[in-house]
């Protein structure tokens, strides 16, 4: 009897080591590095590069979704993988279209200052976050004003510090545009957490992954139509291939964005001109 | 690259200086290094802390406010949510998802649009209000809880040693 009473010692599972913890630092070091490798944006890619990334016989479902895809798609923009790349994917989009669209540029630089005033009043701190908003105006403004040139946007949009901040922007609008509807989307969060505090620490914090929810709020609070793709059927909300939001019919729906969703990833992907689709 | 960490700090500087809160000075050591600061703070009235300047640093990362600061005390302070080296360890000095201790998820957390004077009104109210359940400092834990006349006793101590006072006895 007593020898065997080793193998009930409790096992060390719950006391994690020193190595362990090194190991896993070295670990989040290393996916962090590989994280910066890639661009924020990468440049306009062709759509069937994304094929290459999937084996026919290792992941045959993810192969034959990508060379479905291929027919409507043409282009692909890469967003890196850092938590921030559903909030990313929509800005780059958006800044895409402002810079063919003149009158969108300056209707969103109007709307980009009623947010401002919205955020002061639904109780935001002051200055720490009207200076997210007077940054992201400034930025629309000087394209408005012809100051800051495409290639420069892009630069912009791909140095680690501008872009981020660019990007708090829409994370302060979703997290605004749900604690200005709260009651309409407080049932939606698990756990009877507070709609404040799943705003503050899952959407105001930077490196936060949208979840649904998210989507749905900066959709409304942009005003814009969003497609998503789905390589991952069972993620899809309604169960099918993609989801326009807000909802729509797909024989009306023109989406403004579309996204591509690979499970805890998006990047921007863009429709084959009219004429090459028919 | 770390333009807008300085506009920011700057800024925060300036608040803080025209419109102080009470009982924290907070200022850059070297007005050339925005990122390195010190802080006293007074003990919170009616606790065992109460008339006690402590001094901490502040060392801000060159991406603030993306991510946040870090907080260490530089005077010896014994206290539950204080590492034995003066680190502090409230969530707002945390990132969401980023939770050494595991107690903090229904805490505020560190966003970007969060504030110097929102962490140091956060540590004067833990200087107050201890939180005891999977403490930086497990022996200032176990002492809060189980023997509070001791623990008053070195708190009081360390007030007066900030304050000058010669140790009392006993």
């Amino acid at each position: 009897m007593v020898q065997e009473s080793n193998e009930n010692l409790p096992t060390s599972t719950s006391a994690i080591t020193e190595d362990e913890i090194l190991l896993q630092d070295q670990q989040m070091k290393r996916i962090e590095d590989e994280q910066k490798a890639a661009p924020l944006v990468g440049d306009k890619s062709p759509f069937f590069t994304l094929i290459g990334y999937y084996d026919e016989v290792t992941s045959p479902a993810f192969f034959a979704k990508a060379n479905e895809l291929a027919e409507t798609y043409s282009d692909i923009r890469y967003i890196r993988g850092d938590g921030n790349c559903f909030y990313r994917a929509v800005l780059v989009g958006l800044v895409e279209i402002m810079l063919n669209d003149r009158e969108k540029l300056l209707k969103f630089i109007a709307s980009s200052k009623e947010w401002t005033d919205r955020l002061v009043k639904l109780g935001f701190p002051d200055w720490t976050c009207t200076d997210f908003c007077e940054y992201f105006i400034e930025f629309l403004q000087k394209i408005a004003d012809g100051k800051t040139k495409n290639e420069a946007v892009f630069e912009n949009m791909n140095d680690d510090n501008t872009a981020n901040y660019l990007l708090m922007f829409f994370r302060l609008i979703t997290s605004g545009y749900l604690k200005g509807n709260s009651t309409e989307y407080e049932p939606f969060i698990g756990e009877g957490m507070p709609l404040a505090q799943y705003c503050e620490s899952e959407i105001e914090a930077m490196w936060k992954e949208a979840d649904h929810l998210a989507i749905i709020a900066l959709v409304k609070a942009t005003n814009i139509h969003l497609r998503i793709e789905y390589m991952d059927r069972s993620v899809a909300p309604n169960g099918g291939w993609h989801h326009n939001l807000p909802d729509g019919d797909d024989a009306t729906f023109v989406p403004d964005i579309t996204l591509l969703y690979r499970p805890g990833h998006y990047d921007l992907i863009y429709k084959k001109s009219v004429d090459s689709s028919g | 690259m770390a333009g807008y960490a300085l506009k920011r700090l700057m800024t925060e500087y300036k608040e803080l200086t025209t419109r102080p809160p009470e009982g924290i000075i907070a200022a850059p050591i070297d007005e050339d290094n925005f990122f390195e600061w010190e802080c006293l703070i007074t003990g919170p009235e009616e606790t065992c802390f109460a008339n006690g300047v402590f001094p901490a640093r502040i060392t801000f990362p060159q991406d603030y406010p993306l991510s946040p600061p870090k907080m260490r005390f530089t005077c010896g302070i014994f206290h539950p949510n204080i590492y034995a080296d003066g680190r502090v360890c409230i969530s707002i000095l945390h990132a969401p998802g980023d939770d050494p201790t595991g107690y903090e998820s229904s805490n505020e957390r560190w966003s970007p649009v969060q504030s110097i004077e929102k962490i140091l009104l956060s540590v004067v109210s833990m200087l107050a209000e201890p939180n005891d359940e999977s403490p930086a400092n497990v022996s200032a834990a176990k002492m809060w809880r189980e023997d509070r006349t001791q623990f008053e006793k070195i708190a009081d101590q360390l007030v007066r040693k900030t304050l000058c006072l010669p140790a009392s006895e006993a």
